[in-house]
């Protein structure tokens, strides 16, 4: 604890964090982001492109629209992810294990695929919105705002869900008690003792959905028809395969940016502003419903597990029908899956073990930080912070690009390798860990740790015996939700990969460019099923039944 | 046992100084009181003994050795915490067998003095059990066996019995002091009940606004307060402005107490200021009833009466302030209705005088005594 | 959590060490179905490994671009011939074995050479458009009856998209703008131009523009599909091949463009690709017409990367006055 040791742990942790974002960020972001302030036809240092942007509707609607987006699709993850985190972890949900694994299934629903998916269902001639006009119910095709909206909402809501029933499992249950014993109906002590008590989580969950379906230029290129929204834009720019406007483009993705940064500030704000710690002895326990409530809350859990599931069955049930060439006839069968055979064992290593290795770097490195970041508040820290959350707000094509510039170079040459993908993993996912790792100990009373130093326990070893059991929970939620995003990354790796750095994502990505949704539906389809193996071996091995969420 | 010396300790955090140069000497094997209000600095106080903060300037000696530089986890200290802070993930035995784990100790001496110490606050047989399974003072005894097993040099208890009900804290702390006093090892205690510290302590140290305002033991904290925070802050005290109108008997003044003429002892060395606060403590009221004539006697009117069987409690209004007297053993008649006229007497020696503006006693601290 | 550290470090390290003789390296956007076909082939004939990297054609010039201080790679493979043409100073010129079999026509690149003939066609949905009703010319594509109902990609994104739009303005010169804003206005933009002939396919579109063999492949499959060859004109023009300046296996890379352009591996393009062959001595494509029974108009490399910051700054303008 002595600020004067020059070999305190923590202040080390610091240092790494600092060298982690300088090293995988900054200095390759340096290049890229450049050009957004220079004029492109002078070439001079200016603010062009800013005025550019604010000076034409064009780019103005663009930027409208992505907050509207992101805000609706936040506000809806919420009201659909709150409600289930409650209910699995308050309440015995029959099957609640298998719930949470298909809802965090839903978050892997690769891109592109899943929103073809709901093209597939929802389009012109989509199958369900043509089987729900048969029956008298005419929705419109799912073009627009509203379908991503839709769609960006049932594929992120598990991050509300996932940090929000971490939380719900470490409250204290006594509060919760004294609440009812108060005379507070359920509802009431939900709104006025739980919710607040899970605030800081609850937003962090949500902050990550806002960051997600602020930066997601995959659902709103397939199904946005021609509503631009700004990531899109920013995609756009960067990968026109024609003009060149990396300054237009880079002053895009700093003004998304700037706008996460805000969005950031506010969850920390709200988070910080509202401490309560708690020394996790009485956990809560899982109430049994009583019979008028049973039927609803299942029908309500069971509801929104499958809705997020629909476009994923969609892709399973495609990977199954016959192809010829790129068009799907009658008849089941696995040519799908044939015409990938000899792909399989590659990427599906590759992909577990870039994950895996990138989820081990980020969990470790990430719940260090975390707890810097959670329980030093120093000024170095305070400028930390910030830096970690900026990988939230870099579009992977963006950082894929300036790791290709800045790792193909002296003195760093790591083109070509697995090392680059799994550092971009490493670097765009470590956010996750970071939040969930430092909103976990929000709610850990630092004297916990204090009992252990006093009792002559040093930092280091008081960090491992207590702080960190207490933070298993935590650390293993952020860990999937890492995994998980990684096995699907692609938007960087797809600039990184060669031969045989292929990953799944890619392959299947691929697969869709070249219009075989049979194929790729098939490979998305190995993705799913080892990924949901994976998280059921995970959550089997990390929890008792009715734990398991946390484990999840 | 070890002494503890605090040599002009300062703490700031941001803007706000929350130790103005504290220092004080605490004796091996004392049990040494930090009281005061909440934001006082006791609590940054007691912490940063123990390590957890670390002082602007200004000198911290456990026994001989200056433990400024020495981190936290160095200092052997035994902590006990407000909250309890029993490790959730650990049984009671894995608790208290922590420190001794730290340090390396054998399998058989852990499990030896684990169970002393859980023997010590009548906790045995309860190894087993995880914190959950725990009352409030359940946890606290294990948080104190927690901090004892490990022997330290000093017990730091940072307001050990606050989260416990009322008959729970008025049986812990007698078991406190008496486990402390069996081991004879120097402790700081930290709270905001004078009640638990008058009780407990062998001396006190009241604390307010980053500042002592008074050393002493228990008795000379409550008969003989240095000032008028400690006067008000340890026990009631009744306040009446008044105006010296001039010399009286040998060593006593006259002064005019809201119409009434009063006694009070003449403070030491020269004074000279007309205004003054005059203090007493209800307790020291006598003959308090409907008739007067006493002598150094006092009148107000009566706001409420409440008979507590053993006595009647009065609350009176005097010269705009409250003033609350007692009778003891009283008749029928001394339950005086609401709006009557109460007498009673104050004895001029009873009678404490304060600066009216500084709140500095003006009599000479321990004079009495 | 330190050991853990150390383990995910060895297996880093294990990962990078890495290394094998006589490959050549290719970045290219071509299809999967070809590359599984062609890669074997290739490796049998020739005794060299072919290492590739497939992507988007955008991503393949990006990546190229941003590694051109030390290639990684040392071809470039069927990508759009305007951008290899617009960034020819990264790449290397050569000229292959069999250079005078090349159709002249085709024989239009700084730096890079023709690999396949492309073309711009219409692919239409038979169930939601009958054969009376099918656009017949690019001026049709304007009619308010395909509002909205056309796919296409952006011309400043997608290598095909700006291709279109110089066909359009090829054959009507000054009033091609006019026409191709009529165009515009009834477009649904798609992300990625190999999705349009999907979205017609499952008949979320009614109309795409996109390439003869991408289309081709959805009618070969089966679907309700057709093409139509725009009776004003369309341009036929060769999608790129070419070698890196500075290419790590510059030699293997050569004898690759060499057996790209050969006579057996055209053939087996044209068969199963159904592109056209840049070579004077293939057929054409079977089941598709001769490309002399096709209205065809030249199409000027130089002119269309020339132009190809006025354009698309032109295409931005214009697409921003529509909101897309």
């Amino acid at each position: 604890m002595s600020r004067r040791s020059p070999l305190d742990v923590w202040s080390a942790v610091t240092l790494a964090g600092f060298a982690c974002v300088l090293m995988f960020l900054i200095y390759p972001l340096f290049d890229v982001f450049r050009y957004s302030f220079i004029d492109k036809t002078t070439g001079a240092l200016s603010l062009s492109n800013y005025t550019q942007f604010f000076g034409r509707k064009y780019y103005i609607n663009a930027f409208i629209h992505s907050m509207f987006i992101a805000v609706a699709t936040t506000a809806f993850s919420i009201l659909l992810g709150v409600p289930l985190a409650f209910l699995t972890t308050r309440y015995r949900i029959r099957g609640s294990a298998m719930l949470n694994t298909l809802a965090v299934l839903a978050l892997l629903s690769p891109p592109f695929i899943g929103a073809y998916s709901w093209v597939t269902m929802l389009g012109r001639s989509g199958f369900l919105r043509q089987a729900l006009s048969s029956i008298g119910l005419i929705l419109p095709p799912i073009y627009g705002p509203l379908g991503i909206i839709l769609a960006d909402t049932l594929q992120y809501y598990p991050f509300v869900t996932l940090m929000t029933a971490g939380a719900l499992m470490t409250t204290d249950r006594s509060l919760e008690e004294a609440s009812q014993n108060l005379g507070a109906r359920g509802i009431r002590t939900f709104l006025t003792v739980t919710l607040p008590l899970v605030l800081p989580s609850l937003t962090g969950g949500a902050l990550i959905v806002f960051m997600m379906s602020l930066s997601n230029f995959g659902t709103p290129m397939i199904i946005g028809g021609n509503y631009l929204v700004l990531p899109t834009l920013a995609y756009n720019l960067y990968t026109s395969e024609v003009a060149e406007s990396p300054g237009m483009a880079s002053t895009v993705s700093i003004l998304l940016m700037v706008c996460a940064s805000g969005v950031i500030a506010l969850q920390q704000w709200a988070s910080t502003r509202r401490k309560y710690a708690s020394m996790l002895v009485n956990r809560p326990v899982q109430k049994r419903l009583g019979p008028v409530w049973a039927g609803p809350a299942h029908v309500l859990c069971y509801l929104i597990v499958a809705l997020s599931t629909l476009p994923l069955a969609v892709v399973v049930y495609y990977s199954f029908r016959n192809t010829s060439g790129p068009v799907f006839k009658t008849g089941y069968g696995l040519a799908s899956y044939r015409s990938i055979f000899f792909e399989v064992p590659k990427t599906v290593t590759n992909s577990f073990v870039y994950a895996l290795v990138a989820v081990v770097l980020i969990a470790s490195v990430g719940t260090l930080l975390g707890f810097v970041i959670a329980r030093r508040r120093r000024l170095s820290v305070r400028v930390l912070d910030p830096l970690l959350m900026v990988p939230y707000m870099v579009p992977g094509t963006v950082l894929g690009i300036g790791f290709i510039v800045a790792f193909n170079r002296k003195p760093i040459y790591l083109a070509g390798t697995g090392v680059i993908i799994i550092l971009t993993y490493f670097i765009r996912r470590l956010p996750y860990s970071v939040r969930s790792a430092a909103s976990i100990l929000k709610q850990i009373d630092p004297a916990l740790e204090e009992a252990g130093i006093n009792l002559g326990s040093p930092p280091g070893r008081t960090f491992r015996t207590i702080a960190l059991p207490l933070m298993k929970a935590g650390i293993i939620s952020g860990a999937i939700m890492s995994w998980v995003t990684s096995m699907n990354e692609l938007s960087a790796s797809i600039l990184l990969y060669v031969g045989k750095t292929m990953t799944m994502p890619i392959k299947i990505y691929l697969s869709v460019l070249d219009g075989y949704f049979g194929t790729a539906s098939a490979m998305s389809t190995i993705l799913l099923v080892v990924t949901g193996l994976a998280l059921y071996l995970v959550n089997r091995w990390t929890g008792k039944a009715g734990a398991t969420i946390v484990g999840l | 046992m070890t002494s503890i010396r605090i040599a002009e300790v300062e703490k700031r955090f941001g803007t706000v100084r929350a130790l103005k140069g504290v220092s004080l000497a605490i004796e091996p094997g004392e049990l040494f009181t930090l009281l005061g209000p909440s934001g006082c600095g006791k609590t940054t106080l007691l912490r940063t003994v123990a390590g957890f903060n670390r002082q602007d300037s200004g000198d911290i000696f456990l026994g001989d050795e200056l433990v400024n530089d020495e981190p936290a986890y160095r200092r052997e200290t035994g902590m006990v915490f407000q909250n309890y802070a029993v490790f959730p993930h650990m049984s009671v035995f894995e608790n208290v067998a922590y420190g001794l784990r730290v340090r390396r100790l054998g399998r058989k001496d852990i499990t030896q003095r684990v169970e002393a110490a859980l023997r010590r606050v009548r906790l045995e047989g309860y190894g087993e059990r995880t914190p959950d399974k725990l009352s409030g003072g359940q946890q606290q005894r294990v948080g104190l066996a927690r901090a004892m097993a490990i022997e330290p040099r000093v017990l730091l208890l940072d307001e050990p019995l606050s989260n416990l009900d009322a008959k729970l804290r008025v049986e812990m702390r007698t078991e406190i002091r008496d486990i402390q006093k069996q081991l004879g090892i120097t402790a700081i205690y930290v709270t905001h009940d004078q009640e638990e510290a008058l009780v407990i302590s062998d001396r006190i140290a009241v604390m307010d606004g980053g500042v002592i305002q008074q050393v002493g033991p228990p008795w000379a904290i409550y008969k003989d307060p240095a000032n008028l925070f400690v006067a008000a802050f340890v026990g009631s005290m009744n306040l009446i402005d008044a105006e010296i109108l001039g010399e009286g008997p040998s060593g006593f003044l006259r002064a005019n107490a809201a119409g009434c003429e009063l006694l009070v002892p003449a403070p030491a060395g020269h004074y000279d200021l007309r205004r003054i606060r005059i203090a007493f403590r209800p307790e020291d009221a006598t003959g308090t009833g409907a008739a007067p004539g006493l002598a150094n006697e006092l009148r107000a009117t009566v706001k409420t009466a409440s008979f507590l069987g053993s006595a009647v409690s009065l609350d009176l209004e005097l010269g705009g302030r409250s003033i609350l007297v007692e009778r003891a053993r009283p008749g029928a008649g001394d339950i005086l209705e609401p709006g009557s006229t109460a007498s009673f007497a104050v004895p001029p020696t009873s009678i404490l005088l304060f600066h009216p503006e500084t709140g500095e006693r003006v009599t000479a601290v321990g004079e009495e005594a | 959590m330190k050991r853990l550290v150390i383990a995910a470090m060895c297996v880093i390290l294990s990962l990078s060490a890495y290394a094998a003789p006589n490959k050549v390296v290719v970045y290219t956007a071509h299809e999967e179905a070809i590359l599984n076909l062609l890669a074997p082939l290739f490796q049998k004939e020739t005794g060299i490994t072919l290492e590739y990297v497939k992507l988007a054609s955008g991503d393949v010039i990006k990546r190229a671009k941003a590694e051109s201080s030390n290639p990684q790679a040392d071809v470039i493979w069927s990508i759009g011939g305007e951008q290899l043409e617009a960034n020819s100073d990264i790449l290397a010129a050569y000229t292959p074995k069999e250079w005078s079999k090349i159709n002249p026509l085709f024989k239009v690149g700084t730096n890079w050479l023709p690999y396949t003939g492309i073309m711009n066609v219409f692919i239409i949905n038979t169930k939601l458009v009958t054969a009376d009703k099918a656009p017949k010319k690019w001026t049709d594509l304007a009619d308010p009856r395909f509002a909205k109902m056309i796919s296409s990609a952006r011309a400043d994104k997608s290598g095909s998209s700006y291709m279109q739009l110089c066909n359009v303005i090829a054959v009507y010169k000054d009033k091609g703008w006019d026409i191709y804003k009529g165009l515009l206005k009834n477009f649904a933009i798609s992300g990625s131009s190999g999705a349009v002939p999907k979205f017609v396919n499952d008949g979320e579109a009614m109309v795409g523009i996109t390439l003869e063999d991408n289309a081709y492949r959805f009618v070969k499959g089966g679907g309700p599909v057709q093409i139509v060859y725009p009776e004003d004109g369309t341009v036929a023009a060769p999608d790129g091949l070419a070698l890196l300046k500075g290419a790590p296996n510059a030699e293997a890379g050569k004898a690759f463009i060499d057996w790209c352009l050969s006579k057996s591996t055209q053939e087996i393009l044209v068969d199963q690709m159904f592109r056209r062959s840049v070579r004077t001595d293939c057929k054409d494509p079977p089941g598709l017409p001769a490309i002399g029974k096709i209205k065809t108009v030249a199409y000027d490399f130089a002119w269309a990367a020339k132009n190809q910051g006025d354009f698309t700054k032109r295409f931005q303008d214009l697409a921003m006055d529509l909101g897309l």
